[in-house]
């Protein structure tokens, strides 16, 4: 199959490590379809990888594994610069939870392409028309410290949103943040809006309501994995 | 774009049949960019071998594996620190698990220790060690195998 490489789109996401709690988290909105299954790559008490751009799907788990062997996030990237033969058409961010920073946009990707790095926080973009959604992104997680991470990425890409122009193509989004612990976890995910972008539909829009509703019952759903005969059963509700 | 014939260095296509190798030579590579310049240069003299071979047993970007009578050595000239040695024998273990008695042995074998004089040159130093830890290493090699070319026998016979 022949892929249409000239459809271009528009990607955001921004990656962070909280040192308050040690988690990780990543949130990302694309023109595409169900980027939570390509992009975003996360290891609990490890790093966080972006893989985006002209997505290569090795690189995300290659890049976990490293550094789980013990490579820092530079040395991460400094191999695949050298040895994926596309790196001019990726775009990969890597936050690690001892806080390394370490970012890439190769010169292929659409449009505005770029990064910008803050403390502990990388956002990405392509196919955009500046640099502004990017620094609305860092400048929203800044402004946010006294809120949960999930919390903070979610306002960060709305704020991102709101610079955008009314009709810019957001399909799909995603929402993942994982504590040091492997069982405390947000992971959710919108695969295509529920609307057509064209009548309206925003994925960060049915993000937000997604999470609006699954966040309250976090902590129920972890606490059934250790007390289910105590704590099951709310609503009917047994997943 | 032509497919690069297999010795000559490249960019990889990240986790093809080759993956394996290449992890390890991944690991290996950042390890020794930690340790500076120089050190290739000490690991291709106490192997007797030349800079180009030494690099392309340790760049991901060729597909030699490292032959296993090197990778002690390896470990040793790169001052590997614990943690990377378990992590980059991991790695090598993990694409040559055949390998495993000849690099981590028994658990039953016996550390014996034998003085070498210094010599005046470094080169030449690890040159003696090199030689040294190679014949004992391939003389124990060979007996393990006459060991269990035996067994093998007996067995049969019995």
């Amino acid at each position: 199959m022949t892929l249409p490489y000239s459809v271009t789109g528009l990607m955001l996401s921004i990656l962070a490590f909280d040192p308050a709690d040690q988690a990780l988290g990543i949130a990302l909105a694309s023109s595409a379809i169900a980027v939570g299954s390509r992009c975003p790559h996360l290891a609990a008490g490890k790093a966080v990888v972006s893989s985006q751009g002209f997505t290569n799907l090795k690189v995300g788990p290659l890049a976990l594994d490293l550094i789980e062997c013990g490579l820092t996030a530079k040395e991460v990237m400094g191999a695949l610069r050298q040895h994926d033969r596309w790196m001019d058409y990726r775009q990969i961010a890597i936050i690690t939870a001892g806080g390394e920073v370490e970012a890439h946009t190769g010169d292929r990707n659409t449009d505005w392409a770029g990064h910008v790095i803050g403390d502990t926080v990388a956002c990405l973009g392509n196919g955009l028309p500046d640099k502004a959604p990017l620094e609305a992104m860092r400048h929203r997680f800044a402004a946010t410290p006294g809120l949960t991470l999930a919390e903070r990425l979610l306002l960060a890409l709305e704020q991102a949103r709101t610079v955008l122009e009314p009709g810019a193509l957001l399909v799909s989004s995603s929402l993942q943040v994982r504590g040091p612990s492997q069982s405390a976890r947000t992971d959710l995910r919108v695969d295509i809006a529920r609307q057509p972008p064209g009548s309206g539909g925003c994925s960060i829009r049915d993000l937000r309501q997604l999470y609006d509703q699954y966040q309250p019952l976090a902590e129920l759903y972890e606490a059934r994995s250790t007390a289910p005969p105590s704590r099951a059963g709310l609503s009917g509700e047994t997943a | 774009m032509t497919k690069p014939a297999s010795a000559s260095a490249r960019a990889f296509e990240l986790y093809d049949e080759r993956m394996p190798v290449r992890r390890y030579k991944l690991l290996l590579q950042a390890f020794l960019k930690r340790r500076g310049p120089g050190t290739r240069q000490a690991i291709a003299e106490a192997l007797g071998n030349t800079r180009s071979f030494i690099t392309q047993i340790t760049s991901p970007a060729y597909d030699m594996a490292i032959p296993p009578q090197h990778v002690r050595t390896i470990i040793r000239l790169a001052a590997l620190q614990p943690e990377e040695e378990r992590t980059f024998l991991d790695a090598y273990l993990t694409a040559h698990p055949d390998r495993a008695t000849e690099l981590l042995g028994r658990g039953d074998g016996r550390a014996i220790t034998i003085t070498l004089p210094l010599l005046a040159s470094p080169a030449a130093q690890s040159r003696l060690e090199s030689l040294i830890e190679r014949f004992a290493r391939e003389t124990a090699a060979a007996m393990l195998e006459n060991e269990a070319e035996l067994l093998q026998t007996n067995a049969t016979a019995a």
